[in-house]
């Protein structure tokens, strides 16, 4: 090894040397590595808490619901009027409104627009007292809107794949033979 | 020292060892600062969660309370306010569909009258009915971090008042939507059949009374449960002796609305058709005349004795099978008490000559089959009874059935040639037999005679008498 190489290794040496010691700009590196997961506690709760306030939301949707059933003005879903040969409806999608006339129209009422909701009826006119079951379900990314965690993969976000459900019981009044 | 990235200061040389090292190097300091701040963001985040939970487990509890208060309601007109185990029940079976964590000691139900100043439920007085359902949920829920600020668990009461009505829910011919109604309402209707309201003597008014007969048995039958029950007892001046003991040989006994519905509204509607010409009394064995109680179970068609047929309801609903249960009277007449002179002794009826087959009065409006003293008291002498003493009686039974929690209502079919001020007497008379919020209508002389009448629309408000709605909620 001659003078010359030994001189630029020494040279190199003192440029990783040098950068090991400057203090200059260390709290923006260690900030930028610290944001990171930060950012990602941050939109993560965003994210949980949206979804809270979807699934409250379609809560208080699903006992608006019963109340109109429990209050007897509304006695009928999507399959027509309770009884008990009707014993509930399939998903009915809030979007469009169902009628009036039914059910599903005032679970979906007070929904939010970001998602797609669908609205499912059960009754049990058999039981005493006859009930009927109202739940309202939304897959949890739509709900959730920011899941970050489904950056690193379909598979890996907390609300991937997962279904949100609200559901509300009532007594039903009136004829429910 | 060593490793040290920068100049070494005069302070430092006092400074040796890894302690003195530690303080003085500056390096990581933000991932230190981080690292115990993250810990106590995630703790605050948690803690934020924690609330938010709470908070929306105690929504829900909520709205458990409220589907269960109106379900509890509903109970009472169901089965009966007396029937407490069966309404707290219903108030349990719904609060748990709705909230799972609640147990059935966790669920509470006082039925009884709503006070607005308190807001309150307390069980209603002595013979008094009930007007409300109030539904107190209590539940603990334990916290994810309160724990640790020596808060594991939170304490959740919600109460919410349901109503019973006992009062119309609509107004006028408005009754509620098809569904506002409960199950299993039980109704007689005592019928006024005297003369002035049977075709035998020329009267048109049969068709609209049994027009009203008919809208209450419709109402009930689409509205009052698959076990609601439908009943006519008639009267004049002598009584249904025999509605207990004969109850086929009226219109209808108290009978499963579902089961007789077809056959009954068919008779009816026949009747209001041929009951308005000649041989109407031959299609429905109203009343008879001259009354002979050892043949028939039909009234005499002379003279109005509303105590005798409210007297005969009483005893009807004083059955097992009723007690507690929602019971309606509903009184069509189209008079006054009227005791008849024609029939008997001028200005009075003896009840106990042989023309009434050995019934005699007894002071409360009825009459027994043995031929004990007759009481008219107080109004007259005890063997011939006044329209005073009828009605005196009239009162009497009505009060007897409020004090059984039967809830009366009165509908008034003014005779077009009554004088107006009569009516008004009539109409402040018949309006006090109103018992427990029932209602009370007078039928206006010009509709009196026509199917479509007031009457009709008067018989069909009872559907109001059904729902039961939230009137208070949440604490």
């Amino acid at each position: 090894m001659d003078g010359r190489a030994e001189s630029i290794q020494a040279q190199d040496r003192g440029i990783w040397v040098g950068l090991g010691r400057c203090r200059r700009g260390v709290a923006a590196v260690e900030f930028a590595l610290a944001v990171t997961p930060l950012l990602l506690i941050v939109f993560g709760f965003i994210a949980v808490n949206l979804m809270f306030y979807t699934l409250s939301v379609m809560q208080n949707a699903a006992n608006y619901a019963s109340m109109s059933v429990a209050t007897g003005q509304i006695n009928q879903n999507a399959n027509g009027t309770f009884s008990n040969s009707n014993k509930g409806s399939t998903a009915v999608a809030c979007s469009p409104l169902p009628p009036t006339t039914q059910i599903e129209y005032y679970a979906c009422q007070t929904l939010p627009t970001w998602a797609a909701f669908n609205v499912t009826t059960s009754e049990s006119c058999s039981t005493t007292p006859p009930t009927i079951s109202i739940a309202i379900s939304v897959d949890a990314t739509a709900a959730g809107i920011l899941d970050l965690s489904a950056l690193f993969g379909s598979t890996m976000g907390m609300f991937s794949g997962k279904t949100l459900t609200a559901t509300s019981v009532a007594m039903i009044q009136g004829s429910c033979p | 020292m060593t490793a040290s990235c920068r100049r070494p200061l005069p302070m430092d040389r006092a400074d040796t060892g890894s302690r003195a090292l530690l303080c003085r190097d500056k390096r990581a300091g933000m991932t230190i600062l981080i690292s115990f701040l993250i810990p106590a963001m995630i703790a605050i985040g948690l803690l934020g969660i924690d609330a938010v939970r709470a908070l929306s487990q105690a929504a829900q509890i909520n709205y458990a309370t409220q589907l269960a208060a109106t379900a509890a309601a509903a109970a009472v007109n169901t089965v009966g306010a007396d029937s407490g185990a069966t309404v707290q029940s219903y108030a349990t079976t719904i609060a748990q569909a709705n909230f799972p964590g609640l147990t059935s000691s966790d669920v509470s139900v006082v039925t009884g009258t709503y006070n607005t100043s308190t807001n309150i439920v307390t069980p209603p007085a002595n013979g008094a009915v009930a007007t409300a359902v109030q539904v107190t949920s209590s539940v603990t829920v334990s916290t994810v971090l309160g724990g640790l600020f020596g808060v594991p668990t939170l304490a959740i009461t919600k109460t919410s008042i349901s109503s019973i009505p006992t009062t119309p829910g609509g107004t006028g011919s408005n009754p509620p939507v098809n569904g506002v109604v409960n199950t299993n309402v039980n109704i007689l209707v005592l019928n006024d059949v005297e003369k002035t309201f049977n075709s035998i003597y020329g009267y048109p008014d049969l068709g609209p009374e049994l027009s009203a007969d008919l809208a209450i048995l419709k109402c009930l039958h689409g509205n009052g449960g698959a076990n609601a029950k439908f009943g006519i007892i008639p009267f004049a001046l002598l009584p249904p002796v025999n509605v207990l003991t004969k109850p086929s040989a009226f219109i209808t006994p108290l009978t499963s609305v579902g089961s007789t519905f077809a056959t009954l509204s068919a008779k009816l509607a026949t009747a209001m058709t041929v009951g308005n010409v000649s041989s109407g009394n031959q299609v429905v064995p109203y009343c008879t005349q001259p009354f002979n109680p050892k043949q028939n179970a039909t009234p005499s068609c002379r003279g109005s004795n509303v105590a005798s047929a409210l007297y005969a309801a009483i005893q009807v609903f004083s059955a097992s099978a009723y007690q507690g249960a929602n019971n309606h009277i509903v009184i069509i007449t189209d008079e006054l008490p009227s005791a008849d002179p024609a029939q008997g002794t001028p200005g009075g009826a003896n009840y106990s000559t042989v023309a009434f087959g050995g019934f005699v009065a007894k002071t409360n409006g009825v009459w027994a089959t043995t031929a004990t003293a007759p009481a008219c008291a107080p109004n007259s002498s005890t063997s011939t009874c006044t329209n005073a003493d009828l009605t005196t009686w009239a009162e009497g039974q009505a009060a007897i059935a409020g004090q059984n929690k039967i809830i009366v209502s009165t509908v008034y079919y003014a005779d077009a040639t009554v004088a107006t001020a009569a009516q008004s007497a009539a109409d402040t008379e018949i309006a006090s037999w109103v018992q427990n919020g029932g209602f009370h209508k007078m039928a206006t002389a010009t509709s009196q005679i026509t199917p479509t009448s007031a009457v009709t629309t008067a018989a069909s408000n009872v559907c109001q008498y059904f729902g039961s709605r939230l009137i208070s909620t949440g604490s």
